[in-house]
């Protein structure tokens, strides 16, 4: 998908002045956070469940190498294959090739985000090879031409009535009711199912990849991802290299944390272990299976202080509690991982310079790391990315030189004292001349749509110092 | 043991569990329900017998039945006849669908499929209906459980696919709205059966 | 030093930024409360910033110096107390963060956090502080600070100090989503910071309440400004200022002898004058 991150302040004031987006927003901020309380509310293991979770996570990261080396491994001892993709293009070749290889014309695929890092779909149709996205939520927007707004609910920025209106122009069906979502469904399975069963390869992510058998883990609530890996003759996992967990049962510790925070569900519909292409006497299945590891940016992380960024689950529960998210939607974030986890994930996958407003859109209001199951501490991340951003020149000039004279003015107490009592006296003269106050920097943000506090006669340091120093002949009390 | 393997053993004896407080398959039953699922429980294969018959009588298109021998077992005892039994299991696979699985979890309301002869994985996915038979002596507490079950009954052999279905297919991807049938069943039946 | 001062616990006000520009009867109010709760309170002229500015907007290092310097400002006191969450969250989850690679820094750090407080926290929590009355008082909707009430925890002991106080709390939808303030965000993404203030301006008027009470000036001057634009009519108060209220008030209905220089109830709190202090131990 295209990249339009550095037009953050553009997009979200797009998405501001959104009516139709308001109350679509408003809903799942609302909603979403409810449900997964009310899956908590019902699972009093929720917290060691989280803490087993992020030691698990941390104990594979720790590991990443051999876990890799033997997950490969046991792919291949079940008859399938495993690629390394350093960056998005190689992904996209190996995919292109093995297509090429399977003679695959007619592409099925399942929600990806490492699809979308990689822009996949585009890759495969310049090849001229046919993609259909079989998530529900993908495909409305792969019917309207939009990126994903977030990354559970793809479509989740349009209403009942676009859905029908874009269902209506898309499909060729003639007169009907679209009036409700159970008919608009019954219509897509409708669409669908013969270019699922005429599919020659299938493409899929995976929520897990496990170590000790070479399956992946694949979570959905439709089942599309299990049609995508089990008609077609070729089956393509592509997923990123931090996905690993050592065993089944690690996977299954995944799965219960994903889904309380993702949905508000206990599981969701499907959950299914895909191994290797079909065995033995089973009657269906691909005969062959291939799983590419995308790195694109992981290791680098791995390596440094966003280390703990890899232990994201994408279960979206950050973008549903984010109080940003919430006024300006996924699209204003510009790529691929909206919310808070997109504005780690995107300025370390595809550089800062190219996302420079992402790290500023937080408030430091903690809600994203109060529910991020894998406990990840986003607003230090963010917080540690504004200092980058700093360090390297990319922050306005105005905001460096202000915030570093501020600081190194305020070493000195006196110095303090000194600076506090101006800043007073200026505050008290632009409180009457509120016009200027557009001209001062930093301040001209407070003004738009707020009024500018009136300070009182002094501040209170001085007035202290004031009656210490008068003290003699003061009264007891 | 590796020192990675000394220090996931050490991590792994610390894997909670979630508690499942009343009996497995009353906690079984309630957690289907609860995801959308239907389930009912028969005493024994007679029941089972007269059940099937009735889900198969309403199918207004084809009734495909995974090769198993418990299925067999069950159809050999007197009954009426179910419609179009046989119907090759390729191709479109719409209809009423009715296999078995070998275990489920009480945890999280799943019956467990896997594909074997006779017994396509794609069936499970494309009929509009599936209907699982399921031996109530199989409904295991947890998710650990079931792995170990599955441990015992493949060791290093296991299926291409082994599946925790734990409802029918739904999204709410249209405005948050539960819908069923988004591609795959519309709906789910569950029938335990005692004996 | 007569004995009973000297087993008063010696408090350290640590104003913050905010309220010593803007709302110094705020400082005023809360060194009252403590004072009345027993406490021998000094307000120490080394203090600075904290910090949080520059370690929150790109400048980490800078903000060092800083906390060292509040570190070494603030050893020797029983408590060191502050009319801000956001203040008090700096000290006591960021500090040990800040100079954890300064081992002798870090555990000074983590000294300081554990004996610094926000001021509703300590009023209730630690010091058991029983507030002065009112009655006839119109409700109030407490608004939480993010930092407050995630990094400190702050959420029942403000609520139940003004209950005790006799002030009505109606609650408004939504408290623990933030009001926009954010420091720095406001200011950099200033339309997304005001749909923010609208919606949580909208819940408070829809809790029946007249008046927004908070522990952190911050917020309020945000929701203050924005409400002054939008019409909204509701009042902003910092809840030292509308404790302190009860006290003047009780004392006026008692007639109290509280020395001169009380100021009148009004919008801003009084102060009464202090005994002179003895001399600060050496460190």
């Amino acid at each position: 998908m295209q990249h339009t991150s550095e037009h953050f302040l553009q997009n979200s004031r797009i998405a501001l002045t959104d009516a139709q987006l308001k109350p679509v927003l408003g809903a799942v901020s609302t909603f979403l956070p409810a449900l997964r309380q009310a899956a908590i509310d019902q699972t009093p293991e929720f917290e060691s469940l989280r803490d087993y979770a992020v030691a698990m996570k941390d104990h594979v990261l720790d590991h990443l190498e051999t876990y890799l080396t033997d997950f490969e491994r046991a792919v291949q001892t079940r008859g399938g294959a495993v690629h390394h993709a350093a960056g998005p293009d190689d992904l996209n070749r190996i995919v292109l090739a093995l297509c090429a290889q399977a003679g695959a014309r007619k592409v099925i695929k399942g929600k990806s985000m490492v699809g979308e890092e990689t822009n996949l779909n585009d890759a495969l149709q310049g090849a001229g090879i046919e993609v259909l996205e079989t998530d529900l939520g993908e495909y409305i927007i792969q019917q309207a031409g939009e990126p994903p707004s977030h990354i559970i609910g793809p479509a989740l920025h349009k209403s009942k009535a676009q859905v029908a209106e874009l269902f209506r122009q898309k499909h060729d069906l003639g007169e009907r009711d679209l009036g409700d979502v159970p008919q608009m469904v019954r219509e897509a399975r409708h669409m669908l199912r013969q270019r699922f069963l005429e599919a020659d390869a299938g493409i899929t992510g995976a929520n897990a990849l496990v170590v000790e058998n070479g399956a992946i883990m694949l979570v959905t609530n439709e089942g599309n991802g299990d049609l995508c890996s089990t008609l077609p003759r070729l089956h393509i996992v592509i997923a990123g290299i931090e996905k690993l967990v050592p065993t089944m049962e690690d996977a299954s510790a995944l799965h219960r944390v994903l889904c309380r925070s993702a949905t508000g569900q206990i599981t969701s519909a499907y959950t299914t272990f895909y191994n290797g292409p079909r065995r033995g006497e089973e009657p269906d299945g691909p005969t062959a299976f291939h799983v590419i590891l995308l790195d694109n940016g992981r290791r680098a992380m791995r390596a440094g202080k966003y280390r703990s960024m890899l232990r994201c689950i994408r279960c979206g529960a950050c973008l549903n509690h984010c109080p940003v998210y919430r006024h300006v939607g996924g699209h204003a974030y510009g790529w691929v991982y909206p919310g808070p986890m997109g504005s780690v994930l995107t300025p370390l996958m595809t550089g800062l310079e190219g996302a420079p407003e992402l790290p500023n859109a937080c408030t430091s209001c903690g809600r994203c790391e109060e529910t991020c199951p894998m406990r990840i501490p986003l607003p230090e991340h963010l917080r540690q990315l504004r200092d980058d951003a700093a360090t390297a020149g990319i922050t306005p000039r105005e905001w460096r030189w202000g915030i570093g004279a501020a600081m190194a003015a305020f070493r000195s107490p006196w110095l303090y004292r000194l600076s506090s009592g101006i800043a007073r006296s200026a505050l008290a003269f632009l409180g009457k001349h509120p016009d200027l106050t557009r001209r001062v920097p930093l301040l001209r943000g407070w003004v738009e749509g707020r009024s500018l506090p009136a300070p009182e006669a002094d501040t209170f340091m001085s007035r202290w110092q004031r009656r210490q120093q008068g003290k003699s002949g003061a009264h007891r009390l | 043991m590796s020192a990675r393997d000394n220090a996931f053993a050490a991590l792994a004896a610390t894997r909670p569990r979630v508690r499942v407080a009343d009996d497995a398959v009353t906690h079984f039953m309630t957690r289907l329900r609860a995801q959308g699922g239907q389930c009912s429980r028969v005493g024994n294969a007679d029941a089972a017998r007269a059940w099937l018959a009735a889900m198969a009588r309403d199918e207004p298109s084809a009734v495909l039945i995974a090769d198993d021998p418990w299925i067999e077992q069950i159809l050999a005892l007197p009954g009426p006849t179910l419609p179009a039994v046989g119907v090759a299991l390729e191709g479109r696979m719409e209809g009423l669908a009715i296999t078995t699985a070998i275990a489920a979890v009480a945890e999280t309301g799943s019956v467990l499929l896997h594909p074997r002869a006779g017994a396509p994985m794609a069936m499970n996915f494309l009929c509009d209906r599936l209907v699982v038979l399921l031996r109530a002596a199989d409904v295991l507490p947890n998710l650990e459980d079931m792995w170990e079950r599955v441990r015992q009954r493949f060791g290093n052999n296991t299926p291409r696919a082994l599946s925790l279905v734990s409802g029918p297919s739904s999204s709410g991807d249209i405005g948050m709205q539960f819908a069923t049938g988004v591609h795959g069943p519309i709906e789910l039946h569950v029938l335990v059966v005692d004996s | 030093m007569n004995t009973a001062a000297s087993q008063r616990p010696r408090v350290a006000l640590f104003v913050s930024c905010l309220v010593n520009v803007f709302r110094p009867s705020v400082a005023e109010a809360a060194v009252m409360l403590l004072e009345r709760a027993g406490c021998e309170v000094e307000v120490p002229l080394e203090q600075s910033c904290c910090g949080q500015p520059g370690y929150n907007a790109g400048a980490i290092a800078a903000a060092r110096p800083l906390a060292q310097n509040l570190i070494r400002c603030f050893e020797g006191y029983d408590y060191v107390v502050a009319p801000t969450g956001s203040c008090a969250g700096m000290i006591k989850a960021h500090y040990p963060r800040l100079l954890a690679d300064m081992p002798a820094w870090r555990e000074r750090a983590q000294a300081l956090a554990a004996r610094t407080h926000e001021l509703t926290h300590f009023l209730h929590s630690v010091i058991a502080y029983a507030p002065s009355t009112v009655t006839g008082v119109a409700p109030v909707s407490y608004h939480d600070s993010c930092a407050g009430l995630r990094e400190l925890g702050i959420r029942t002991q403000p609520r139940a100090l003004l209950s005790q106080a006799g002030v009505p709390v109606s609650e408004m939808q939504g408290t623990e989503v933030c009001c926009g303030f954010g420091g720095a965000f406001c200011a950099k993404l200033p339309e997304i910071s005001t749909a923010m203030a609208d919606e949580k301006l909208a819940h408070a008027v829809a809790s029946g309440a007249g008046t927004v009470a908070g522990g952190d000036l911050g917020c309020l001057l945000h929701l203050a400004g924005r409400a002054a634009v939008t019409g909204v009519p509701l009042e902003f108060r910092h809840v030292a200022e509308i404790l302190a209220d009860a006290v003047v008030a009780g004392m006026a209905r008692s007639h109290d002898e509280v020395g001169a220089g009380v100021a009148g109830m009004a919008r801003s709190c009084a102060i009464a004058l202090q005994a002179p202090r003895p001399d600060r131990e050496p460190l």
